[in-house]
């Protein structure tokens, strides 16, 4: 936990016959990251050819990607199954093109129902351009006569025989045309005004004759412009609801196939991922050879899993890394933390990766991350809140199966805020409880009296020192990561090492001194010369020694010049450590800043409140102010908060002793993402 | 320098930022691959032509994404108009003008397949866009208009209105609507240029090269169009070619033609493909880099093909190198608009391509 996982490096030689049963297992063991043997030192790798033919691998993953792009076109989607079972992992062409017959139905169908809403999205624009057109019109009997100056609209206006009308109108519907009968209740022929596309002209024409339309000049009632846009426009709904079904009968399509589609996906990934995995194996007439990282405390149930896969003689190496034929090879590293810490390593990841066998900064940065935010946003009642909509996202990131991390962070905040506002006796910015450290509201509003905090000067304080605190253990682990590595001369002389740490901790008791003094005194010039003029001095010598212990490995010679260089780059190094190590720590006070700032807001809310409602229980109104004054402070504060904690983290904790320059391990499983 | 960052720093970063979400060339790959149009569509679900995948699965007609897609590009012009003063804001108001001038064109060959070649034109309008451009006029009245008078009318106070009055009557006893379309595009790039022109010294360099080899593409396109028309082997008239291209105007075309034969016109012999060569020539003197491009290719129309393609390369370059370089300038604004335009027009033409199944290769020439 407090280091990365050490790490072995697989090398194994097995016959081929056992390629495809060894890939199985490895993928289900999940513990190896594929190393391409080409990439290890040595001269013996020239007759060796790839195991897997890359056309095989890019059909799998195609058809895969295929079945993926018609899950997600169910309505919900069809849910990747999980792949708990590795199967054979490997599948024949025939099985190949099985797969790719079935996506091919599945396309056609897909097609088919398109191609359907397509014609019927045809008919829709047709209708809606007579629609269109009678919008133009201000009579639509009058534009009946003026209906030829119109370019492909023909209005007609004649009598049909009452019984004969609803024969017409089913006949006409295949045709994007409007008819329009007049009220009769005389019950003689009805008159009618029909709107149809002058193309239709040679199809209509023969209908009109067959019911024995005759052209008339209607009365004033009845067949207006509305009655013909409703018309229209009920028609346009009938086929959008068409259009609809259509959908909806795709979705039962894939009601019916979810099934055979999500084990024809798993099937596939399988498959990709053991062709992915025999693609780094490299074969000679009759074996297969493979490389891999693999973490140490795995390596016995790999070797284990190997054995027991193979069914020939099998040879298996481990290698330590950075030695042997694995000297060039970076090392992935691996996090190892316990649950409850796990959402902190995407917070060390997002900034980089650690150095393999460097400290793993993830408890660190959990701790300073939340003791940060606590302080920050110390109010319980609006910790609750982070805490609860923290919950809900890892509720809603689960139920779309969403990595859920961030979400536990937020709630983690909200508990360091619930904690801290308990501490500071801060509920939705009410005391509702007695705090258990100091009254963080009282003295920001200069009402404390009593206790070790009573000023603002006194939580900068804290926060100095806080900050103080974390930069030391910033050093701490730089120095062990130093001893790790048997970096010995930057352990004593760097700015991050013994002479830096030195000289940081004597300029703090230095600068403490000077404070309890009233800014007035300092310590004794012998004690200020031993403490921090005797490794500013050592500092001087770093040039040379280093030089000397390492200029001769690089081949450089002495030139006279260089006695400048020395003196340069120690006069800034020390402004860098001087100056530096003082800006790190001042950099804590927006700890302070931003806790004052919380405090602050909420005061103003409240005294906005009691201006709405100055005495008595507090109006509606004034509620509102309050409620809508601590949703905008969970907002803004929580926010700004977050921000900073990370940015402290990432700034000023990690500069003292992260080398991210790690790589992560990412070993191809069942559960291998892309 | 001060003026410039207060003018573009706001404009500058939103464009960026809006082109950093433009499609990955893997995600155009997978395109090409996809087997069938409805894959095809499906990967386009997570990107900024989502609204393409819900208008096809609503209705199953391509043209309706498009068509809504077209409607959001126009809008990030006309949003644009919020963030600039003039003389900028009427540079991009000019440029906004090809997407009127598109729905033009459009409610015009639909009047002319109707009103002259009496063609039906059932639902086709049904994707044009309606609302207000730049200037007013009803599409609708203009396809409906019986007759050119109508027409003009339709048009209201618009600039068409004269366009068309003074350009139709020629259109409809020729059954060409040619002339008509040149003029369209010369009074937008009048417009274009004119604005360009009130710029200051460095926008108005980026934008009069830009508009150059836009123009230079548009050149290219009509003399492909002339090559294929009846019209080919009659003299190329040098009056439709548009002026101020960064290698094909009407002046560099002629004086190309007279020191070929001695005039300065193109004969009726083989006269579009030699206007045709000759702009190949002067489109390698001026875009040194891309000769090799324009140079190979076996048949003509694979050689055509290659060229719009080259140019539609000079335009994506001249739009990298403003991103490359000085970020407060309309550079960034024309790139913006320039790599949005071609992405687009990558995206559909795919989308056709595979509406109508052709091969992976044809698809990728085409782009």
């Amino acid at each position: 936990m407090i280091f990365t996982s050490p790490m072995k490096l697989l090398a194994a030689l097995a016959l081929s016959g056992d390629a495809d049963a060894i890939a199985t297992e490895l993928l289900r063991l999940g513990a190896l990251e594929l190393v391409s043997l080409k990439e290890l030192s040595g001269d013996w790798k020239s007759g060796l050819s790839s195991a897997e033919p890359q056309a095989n691998a890019a059909r799998i993953a195609e058809l895969r990607a295929r079945a993926e792009l018609f899950m997600d076109m169910a309505q919900p989607p069809i849910r990747r199954p999980e792949l708990a079972d590795a199967g054979s992992g490997a599948l024949s062409q025939a099985e190949l093109d099985a797969a790719a017959k079935l996506l091919d139905t599945v396309a056609a169908e897909v097609n088919g129902l398109r191609e359907r809403q397509k014609a019927l999205q045809d008919d829709i624009l047709k209708l809606d351009e007579i629609r269109r057109q009678i919008e133009a019109f201000d009579d639509l009997k009058a534009g009946a006569a003026a209906s030829s100056t119109y370019s492909f609209l023909s209005i007609r206006a004649g009598l049909v025989a009452q019984d004969r009308l609803e024969r017409l109108a089913k006949e006409l519907e295949g045709l994007p045309s409007v008819l329009l009968p007049s009220d009769n209740t005389g019950g003689g022929p009805t008159g009618v005004v029909l709107v149809a596309m002058k193309r239709d002209a040679a199809r209509i024409e023969p209908l009109l004759e067959r019911f024995g339309w005759e052209d008339a000049k209607l009365p004033d009632t009845g067949g207006g412009k509305q009655e013909a846009v409703r018309e229209l426009g009920a028609k346009v709904d009938a086929l959008r609801a068409r259009q609809a079904d259509c959908g909806s009968e795709l979705q039962g399509f894939f009601g019916g196939k979810a099934e055979r589609l999500s084990s024809l996906w798993a099937e596939l990934r399988v498959a990709e991922l053991a062709a992915r995995l025999r693609s780094s194996f490299s074969k000679t007439e009759r074996t297969v050879l493979f490389s891999g990282w693999i973490p140490a405390a795995k390596a016995a149930e790999v070797e284990a899993g190997i054995r027991k896969a193979a069914t020939g003689p099998c040879i298996i190496e481990w290698m330590q890394p950075r030695q042997g034929e694995a000297a060039e090879l970076p090392v992935p590293v691996e996090m190892k933390n316990p649950a409850l810490l796990k959402p902190f390593e995407g917070l060390v990841r997002n900034y980089a990766v650690p150095e393999y066998g460097s400290v793993d900064p993830t408890p660190f940065v959990a701790l300073a991350y939340l003791a940060m935010f606590g302080l920050m946003f110390g109010d319980a009642g609006h910790g609750l809140v982070v805490a609860l909509l923290g919950i809900v996202g890892i509720a809603q990131a689960r139920r779309l199966g969403k990595p859920d991390g961030l979400f536990k962070v937020v709630a983690y905040c909200g508990g360091a805020a619930i904690v801290a506002g308990m501490l500071f006796g801060s509920y939705f910015g009410v005391e509702l409880l007695p705090p258990l450290w100091f009254d963080y509201h009282a003295v920001v509003n200069g009402l404390a009296t009593a206790g070790g905090v009573r000023s603002i000067y006194d939580i900068l304080g804290i926060t100095i020192r806080f900050g103080m605190a974390v930069l030391g253990t910033g050093f701490l682990l730089n120095w062990i990561n130093l001893i790790r590595k048997r970096d010995w001369f930057t352990l004593f002389m760097d700015k991050g090492g013994f002479l830096g740490g030195w000289i940081y901790g004597a300029g703090a008791w230095v600068a403490f001194y000077f404070v309890a003094h009233d800014y007035k005194g300092l310590p004794p010039t012998s004690l200020l010369a031993v403490l921090l003029g005797l490794p500013s001095l050592l500092l001087a010598a770093k040039g040379p020694l280093e030089f000397l212990l390492h200029g001769k490995r690089n081949a450089k010679r002495f030139k006279p010049g260089m006695i400048m260089d020395f003196i340069m780059e120690w006069i800034v190094e020390l402004l860098e450590i001087y100056s530096g190590y003082l800006a790190n720590t001042l950099s804590f006070m927006r700890v302070a800043g931003l806790g004052i700032a919380h405090v602050s807001l909420m005061t103003a809310f409240f005294q906005i409140a009691r201006m709405i409602s100055p005495s008595g229980p507090l109006s509606p109104a004034a509620i509102a102010v309050l409620v809508l004054g601590n949703a905008l402070v969970i907002a803004l504060e929580g926010l700004s908060a977050g921000i900073q904690s990370l940015r402290l983290n990432y700034y000023e904790f990690f500069s003292r002793y992260f080398n991210g320059s790690g790589k992560a391990y990412r070993p191809i499983s069942l559960r291998y993402k892309d | 320098m001060a003026n410039a960052l207060a003018r573009y720093a706001f404009l500058s970063a939103k464009l960026k930022t809006r082109l950093s979400k433009e499609l990955p060339s893997e995600l155009i790959d997978r395109l090409i691959k996809a087997r069938s149009l409805p894959e095809a569509i499906m990967l386009l679900r997570d990107t900024a032509y989502a609204p393409i995948e819900k208008a096809y699965a609503d209705t199953g007609d391509l043209r309706a994404g498009e068509a809504i897609i077209q409607a959001r590009e126009l809008e990030l012009y006309t949003e644009l108009f919020r963030f600039l003063k003039e003389p900028e804001l009427s540079f991009v108001r000019a440029l906004s003008l090809r997407f009127e001038l598109e729905k033009v064109k459009h409610a015009l060959r639909l009047w002319f397949d109707a009103v002259v070649r009496k063609r039906s034109i059932d639902g086709k309008s049904g994707y044009i866009y309606r609302p207000l451009i730049a200037h007013r006029f009803d599409v609708d009245e203009v396809i409906r208009a019986p007759d050119i008078e109508t027409l003009v009318k339709a048009f209201g106070r618009s600039p068409y209105a004269e366009i068309a009055k003074r350009e139709l009557p020629a259109a409809v006893s020729g059954r060409s609507l040619f002339a008509f379309e040149l003029r369209l595009d010369r009074y937008y790039y009048d417009e274009a240029f004119a604005a360009a022109a009130r710029l200051d010294s460095r926008d108005r360099l980026i934008a009069e090269r830009a508009l150059g080899v836009d123009v230079d593409m548009r050149n290219l396109s009509w003399l492909m169009r002339f090559k294929a028309s009846p019209e080919a082997a009659k003299d190329v008239p040098l009056n439709a070619i548009l002026p101020r291209g960064k290698a094909i105007d009407p002046q560099a075309l002629a004086a190309a033609a007279e020191e070929r034969q001695g005039s300065a016109a193109f004969g009726p012999a083989g006269a579009a493909g030699a206007a045709l060569t000759v702009a190949l020539e002067l489109l390698a003197k001026h875009y040194g880099h891309f000769v090799a491009l324009l140079s190979r290719g076996g048949d003509p129309a694979a050689r055509l093909t290659m060229m719009e393609g080259a140019l539609r390369q000079i335009a994506l370059a001249e739009a990298e190198r403003s991103l490359a370089g000085f970020p407060f300038s309309i550079g960034v604004v024309l790139a913006y608009f320039t790599k949005r335009r071609e992405e687009l027009r990558a995206v559909m033409t795919i989308l056709y391509a595979k509406n109508y199944s052709l091969p992976e290769e044809r698809i990728r020439s085409a782009l």
